[in-house]
């Protein structure tokens, strides 16, 4: 098959925007933003509501595009990227967003098995990589429990291991300890350090600076659409243009 | 051709290396929103099909119009029919007197092979008939077209003088029915096509809204779809191929009552032993079976189109593009004359290295590096690349 993750463990940013501005309207939501995020790095985007963290993630995914500057992933200029090639995108960079979206009705096991059926994976292996992944966050035992019947925390894991199930390169985690509590927050953000250290790149947009500061990663401040500082607790190298 | 097929097949190959876990989901899909949405899709089934036989059977009887009235086209008034076997001294000096007449415009013989042909296509359906009756049975005739502003006595004038001539079996004129149903058969026809269509368009609109409702319905399936990399087919196929087994179904009813329709108003006029017009009123078989294959195409095609629409907004929404077809437009144009801006300033650029070329500062590498670095096609064998290998 094409391309593996080896190429994870090389130098030099995987992700990098550069001078990256976005509207919705009348509203700016994002002026000049340019910053870079290693290969393999944890890194998280911190912010008030409405500075321009989500609109950061959705740029990544190409959910949405840019009104100026270039968003780099793994190499491409992703918004001057054909629309045939946003699935390969996705399949590279996985996102979970705020809302935790679950199929209804339908187990953890189904939900994660659903997302590896689309892109294409034979049941045996889906259903070996549902064991793995299952037990990476925590959810075996709950692997049977329908969407509905999930506590705030399940679903995230869920999500979460639906997301990287695929083994993307890059995960990006829209606000994934919104609504939870301190001990849930702590073994969501334990589920993300391993993914980090298992060569994935993990970005989290998060307005919680607790979390943040517990981490101890770089991190990329945000204030009214624009990037205020970048804190280096890690070894980046790669420069900020901010 | 043959080569751009298998260059087609094998890129999809490379693309969806594992079809048929996909092609097991689509259909799974696809059952699931059929047995979802019963009310609706019967609901776009019947519309179809009404649309559909409205449209199959104004072809069907179009046909049978054309039969029945295939001699009296273009302005023949006046047939005289000449017996079988009729010297052909007779026929040269009917055909002669006919051409000196200044109240005919124009002339034409039709022999008996001819007439023969035109009996066999009338009833392709009948080879027994077609073959007990033979050419020699049928009378050749002339056929004859009067000058436009010939009154229906000179037309009749023309005949008379041969209703009584030796050779000649008979002297047929177009009545005031015939005449009526050439005025109006185009009509009913044209009407019949419109009102096909407009019931066309709604059952379209239907199939549309259909389509709609079950994509609204699995929004959350289709959002999760897009979100983990399911190309524009996948995500699209399940509803196109619902709308096409609506539209199939549709089309099959449609074609049921076509059929059953054309069979009863062929017996009805058939039998009618009153206007003698009516009675060559026929609709060939094979006339009927292309148009049923025409509605079942059609029907596909209306449902697929419909639904390959319907899920396009929610698609679209995802890949940043507007759902409005207008803001979308406007969204490329910027896009393009964006590209073209970028082009041409990367051209004044390298012109204007080229002019003073400058030490290398390793930019270029090192952009080629995150090109090459790490491509974009990433397949699932990298899988469990892996999640365990650090943890």
């Amino acid at each position: 098959m094409v391309g593996t993750l080896a190429s994870v463990e090389t130098e030099g940013p995987i992700i990098t925007m550069s001078r990256v501005s976005k509207r919705y309207g009348d509203v700016e939501a994002l002026r000049d933003v340019s910053f870079g995020i290693n290969r393999g790095e944890l890194a998280f985007l911190v912010g008030p509501s409405g500075s321009g963290k989500s609109t950061i993630l959705k740029l990544l995914t190409r959910e949405l595009l840019p009104d100026d500057g270039s968003v780099y992933v793994a190499g491409r200029d992703i918004s001057r990227m054909r629309i045939g090639k946003i699935p390969q995108l996705r399949r590279v960079a996985a996102y979970v967003p705020q809302d935790n979206p679950l199929l209804p009705g339908r187990s953890i096991e189904e939900n994660i098995l659903f997302a590896l059926s689309v892109l294409g994976w034979p049941r045996e292996r889906a259903g070996r990589r549902v064991e793995e992944i299952l037990e990476l966050v925590g959810l075996t035992d709950r692997r049977k429990a329908r969407s509905e019947e999930l506590s705030g925390g399940e679903r995230q894991r869920a999500v979460i291991a639906r997301a990287v199930a695929s083994a993307p390169k890059i995960l990006l985690a829209d606000e994934p300890t919104g609504n939870l509590d301190p001990d849930t927050t702590v073994g969501v953000m334990r589920i993300l350090d391993a993914i980090s250290r298992a060569g994935t790149t993990v970005l989290v947009s998060t307005h919680d600076r607790n979390v943040v500061d517990a981490m101890k990663k770089r991190v990329i401040a945000l204030e009214n659409g624009r990037v205020s500082r970048i804190e280096e607790y890690g070894s980046y190298r790669g420069g900020s243009d901010a | 051709m043959r080569e751009a097929i298998t260059r087609w097949w094998e890129r999809g190959r490379d693309r969806y290396p594992n079809r048929r876990e996909q092609f097991r989901q689509v259909v799974w899909s696809t059952w699931v929103s059929l047995k979802n949405n019963v009310p609706l899709t019967v609901a776009s089934i019947l519309c179809a099909g009404v649309a559909l036989s409205l449209m199959g059977t104004s072809m069907t009887v179009s046909s049978g119009i054309d039969n029945a009235t295939a001699r009296w086209r273009g302005g023949v008034e006046t047939i005289i029919f000449l017996e079988p076997e009729a010297d052909a001294n007779v026929i040269s000096s009917v055909g002669r007197e006919l051409e000196s007449n200044k109240l005919v415009a124009s002339v034409s013989f039709v022999s008996q092979s001819e007439a023969y042909r035109e009996f066999s296509e009338m009833f392709a359906d009948s080879p027994e008939l077609v073959r007990s009756i033979g050419a020699d049975a049928l009378p050749s005739s002339w056929r004859v077209v009067p000058v436009s502003d010939a009154t229906s006595e000179e037309i009749e004038s023309i005949g008379e003088r041969w209703q009584e001539a030796p050779g000649i079996y008979q002297v047929v004129y177009a009545k005031d029915a015939v005449r009526a149903v050439l005025r109006i058969s185009s009509t009913v026809s044209w009407s019949l096509s419109l009102l096909a269509t407009v019931l066309g368009v709604a059952a379209w609109l239907l199939l549309l809204a259909g389509a709609r409702a079950a994509a609204f319905a699995r929004r959350e399936e289709l959002t999760i779809m897009r979100m983990v990399g399911a190309g524009r087919m996948m995500v699209r196929l399940p509803f196109v191929l619902e709308g096409a087994i609506a539209g199939a179904l549709g089309a099959l009813g449609g074609s049921f009552a076509v059929f059953k329709t054309s069979k009863a108003i062929q017996e009805r006029l058939a039998g009618d032993g009153d206007v003698a017009i009516l009675q060559s009123f026929v609709i060939p078989g094979e006339r009927i079976k292309s148009v049923v294959y025409l509605m079942m195409l059609l029907g596909v095609l209306l449902g697929a189109s419909a639904s390959f629409w319907a899920v396009g907004r929610y698609v679209r929404a995802s890949e940043g593009l507007p759902t409005s077809m207008v803001s979308r437009t406007i969204k490329r144009i910027d896009m393009v004359s964006k590209r073209a801006r970028l082009a041409k300033a990367r051209r004044d650029v390298s012109s204007a290295f080229d002019a003073a070329p400058l030490q290398s500062t390793g930019l270029e590498r090192e952009q080629q590096t995150q090109h090459d670095d790490l491509s974009l096609e990433h397949g699932e064998d990298g899988e469990s690349a892996s999640l365990h290998r650090g943890a």
